[in-house]
């Protein structure tokens, strides 16, 4: 197992290092300059080009940038003046990461749930109502269903805040919007799986024995039937604890999701990089966590990596 | 299913018994776009910046509002003749917010010295000053840059061109720094609340990054008592739609429009219009070389411009794809001073003239020896958003109904067009530009001037060379802005460029709020707000 994680480990280093460099080069393919500004004068303009090294070959930016990298230096943000990308990332990503593990684990609860229910009762109508929803939080973008929540529920009946961060109740309509689309996704995909685990031996015998059906349903047929979700959780994990534009625009979240879209609006080299190597590391680092988990749930996973030792 | 939906129901009314928003008798909410990023005097760029810095540091000269300018940090000052040499002197015993750093003239040269560091390169490096731009450029000391420091409290600036009380309210170049703090924190003094060392009547109490700012008032404050609230929050991102649900859910005091449909919600639900102001002024900028030799043959032609500037009707454009906005009929808005010194000009009909744009394309293509089929279809060059589409779409429609002239339009992402139009790489580019104070001179009519030729304007002409000189030679307002009234009518008869319409901007608060105004440079200023 160990000789396993070593592996899946070096693999990770040599994504993150490709992410990386690929990151780099392509971002300096996308046309413009930061600096070029019509308000600024053409003398300070040529001047912030060689304070921040840009008037340098890109291979020779490419070999500084990563010497700084290895350093663990992430540099200064163009446009966010006096302010490193690491303060930025430490600053904003608690917030979306907070944001994003409540969305994720009620959206989790809410779709197995959901998705148990359209199973059991499948062609009946709590199988059609919970699947039209499923439908919808998948065909509805955010950018609809948000709004008209914060109309519905802070302009007409103010029961929550329209925007803000900080209190539990600035936390609900964010959080649902934001985990919308994972609690139909996971309604869907946990609706198909428990049918195919449903037929199953395994779980007809359980019914046949005369297990009680609660047993039946959560010790046979969802524990069986969440092996092939799991594979989904890091990047799914990594997706929604990484923010969201849209969600934290609209709910005036400080958030980590804006500055994805707005450093590569405003060419802020150092913070498109620090975010991409950030987010590439977390994702990277999920997935191996998923790696590893599914060798302790799934015996046929450690069994194939016993084998592969001897 | 039941009692899970009973579950939500009381969780619903679980929420509604806390208390949603605070209404604090003496703290005014306002609404900004963005967060300011910085607060470096050098490097301040965005309106919430500029509003945080209107109520937190203070100049030498301070904008009281429609156009009376009063003693600031210097409590009097003298101007040599031909007003290119001024003296300021401060109030005695100044402080920062800190209560124990005093203020000296030293620290006004230092941050002027600062901006243009010529190792820095600071963001709003401004040249008025003698000697400042061979200090930049390196060629220079920093001893041979007009600004001169007589005694603790006296000091004395002098400059190329002749200054104005206006001049001496941009911090970036005649505010107070701590040369000590600033030393010590280079790089982050006007990011953390902890180093960002003021000197107006508010002070940073809190800064959340892309969230809020909260200020409250300065007790070390000169003239403390002029500050009337407690505690201003800025609350970054409350704009558009997002400010108008906070606004009717009661968790907004003040923020500004120019969607006439956001307005008129809000106004519905009470809030009035307390001031409204020329954001910016919209149009055609024309490259005079034409993108290509080709179109730079016409682009070149007077008469041709002529002819598709009254080919345009703006209240058609104000009726369709610029609903807010107000025809403009010459380049000056109505909010700019030198508007009132010359209120009666109009350059151009709003509705147009069609066939006067027929009669000077034809003196075109006359003059040009060319027939309507040798025309080439011009580029129109624009950010890609759809509104800007649809106005190019809207001009395209005009040019090819009154005249015959084909367009393409060009919508290309904002780092294209900036380079696209830096390049000369365009015919016509749809664009805006901000009022300036005193006047739009340096801003943005020095870029028509041979001296400053570029290739985004691609413009030069001796006769609007001596006008412009002329202009800002001017030892007195008054005596500038008679002869910025020729410099415009020279602008709008050759259409140097093709003014369109002014978007103005409308700051909306509750009816009891008064004593708000904004400052000639555009910035909103709350400090002795009642409510």
């Amino acid at each position: 197992m160990a000789k396993y994680i070593l592996q899946k480990v070096l693999i990770a280093i040599a994504t993150v290092f490709v992410l990386a460099t690929a990151t780099f080069f392509m971002m300096k393919l996308i046309p413009g300059d930061p600096f070029a500004s019509l308000t600024t004068k053409i003398q300070v303009q040529e001047k912030q080009r060689i304070y921040y090294g840009l008037d340098k070959p890109v291979v020779e930016q490419y070999f500084i940038y990563m010497g700084n990298l290895l350093r663990g230096n992430l540099g200064y943000s163009i446009k966010k003046v006096g302010r490193t990308v690491v303060d930025i990332i430490a600053e904003a990503f608690p917030v979306s990461a907070k944001l994003g593990l409540i969305s994720f684990i009620i959206a989790e609860m809410i779709g197995y749930l959901f998705g148990i229910l359209c199973a059991q009762f499948r062609g009946k109508w709590p199988d059609y109502l919970l699947m039209i929803f499923a439908v919808l939080g998948i065909a509805m973008p955010s950018m609809v269903i948000g709004p008209l929540l914060r109309w519905l529920l802070g302009v007409v009946l103010r029961i929550l805040p329209v925007t803000g961060w900080g209190s539990v109740q600035q936390i609900i309509m964010p959080a649902f919007v934001l985990g919308l689309g994972t609690i139909a996704g996971n309604t869907r995909a946990m609706r198909a799986s428990m049918l195919s685990t449903m037929t199953q031996d395994y779980v007809m015998t359980a019914r046949a024995k005369g297990l009680p059906l609660w047993k039946v349903v959560l010790h046979h047929e969802f524990k069986n039937s969440l092996v092939p979700l799991i594979a989904n959780l890091g990047p799914g994990i990594a997706g929604i604890m990484m923010g969201s534009f849209v969600v934290e625009s609209m709910f005036l979240i400080p958030g980590l999701g804006r500055y994805f879209v707005d450093s590569i609006t405003n060419l802020d080299y150092p913070l498109i990089m620090g975010l991409t190597i950030f987010y590439g590391t977390f994702l990277v680092t999920l997935n191996l966590l998923v790696d590893v988990l599914y060798g302790f749930i799934d015996p046929r996973i450690r069994e194939t990596v016993k084998g592969a030792a001897k | 299913m039941r009692k899970l939906f009973a579950c939500l129901v009381a969780l619903c009314f679980l929420a509604s018994a806390l208390p949603v928003f605070a209404d604090d008798a003496n703290v005014v909410r306002v609404g900004m776009s963005y967060d300011p990023n910085t607060l470096d005097y050098a490097e301040v760029n965005l309106d919430s910046a500029n509003f945080i810095i209107e109520q937190t540091a203070e100049t030498l000269i301070r904008d009281a509002g429609n156009g009376v300018y009063v003693p600031g940090l210097a409590e009097s000052w003298e101007k040599s003749e031909d007003a290119k040499t001024w003296t300021f002197h401060l109030r005695d015993g100044l402080t920062y917010s800190d209560g124990e750093t005093k203020i000296t003239a030293e620290d006004f040269r230092y941050n002027l010295l600062r901006t243009i560091d010529p190792a820095a390169a600071h963001g709003n490096a401004s040249f008025g000053i003698t000697g400042s731009l061979a200090y930049f450029s390196g060629e220079a000391a920093a001893d041979t840059v007009g600004v001169k420091v007589i005694d603790d409290l006296t000091l004395e600036y002098n400059f190329e061109y002749p200054a104005y009380e206006s001049t001496f309210t941009s911090v970036s170049l005649y505010g107070a720094l701590e040369e000590a703090i600033v030393s010590q924190y280079p790089e982050t003094w006007g990011s953390s609340v902890e180093t960002y060392l003021c000197n107006g009547p508010y002070m940073v109490k809190e800064w959340i990054s892309d969230a809020s700012v909260t200020l409250v008032k300065n007790p070390n404050y000169y003239n403390a008592d002029v500050a009337t609230l407690d505690e201003i929050q800025v609350i970054i991102g409350a704009s558009g739609d997002t400010a108008v649900d906070m606004i009717l859910a009661g968790q907004l005091d003040i923020c500004d429009f120019t969607n006439p449909q956001q307005l008129q919600t809000v106004q519905d639900a009470g809030y009035v219009v307390k001031v409204s102001y020329t954001e910016s002024y919209q149009g055609l900028n024309v490259n005079h070389k034409g993108k290509t030799e080709e179109t730079g043959k016409f682009m070149g032609n007077t008469n041709f411009l002529k002819a598709l500037n009254l080919a345009l009707s703006r209240d058609n454009m104000v009726l369709s794809v610029r609903k807010g906005e107000t025809a403009a009929n010459r380049l000056t808005a109505p909010s700019e001073a030198p508007y009132a010194a010359n209120p009666d000009y109009e350059a151009w009909p709003t509705a147009g003239d069609p066939e006067l744009a027929k009669e000077y394309l034809n003196k075109a293509l006359e003059e040009l020896g060319v027939t309507l089929e040798q025309v080439p279809t011009f580029g129109l060059m624009c950010y890609e958003s759809q509104g800007s589409i649809d106005t190019l779409a809207a001009v395209q429609d005009m040019w090819r109904n009154a005249l015959g002239i084909e367009t393409v339009i060009e919508a290309v992402t904002i780092q294209d067009m900036i380079s696209n139009a830096m390049s000369g790489n365009y015919d016509f580019w749809l664009g805006g530009n901000a009022p300036s104070v005193p006047d739009s001179c340096e801003s943005y009519l020095s870029g028509f001037t041979t001296e400053q030729y570029t290739a985004l304007r691609g413009y030069s002409n001796e006769e609007f060379d001596a006008l412009y000189k002329k202009t800002v030679a001017a030892s007195s307002l008054e005596e500038r802005y008679a002869t910025y009234a020729d410099l415009e009518a020279f602008f709008c008869e050759n259409v140097l460029g093709i003014i369109t319409t002014w978007t103005v901007n409308h700051v909306v608060a509750p009816q009891s709020y008064d004593n708000l105004y904004v400052t000639s440079g555009g910035t909103l200023n709350i400090v002795s707000l009642t409510k």
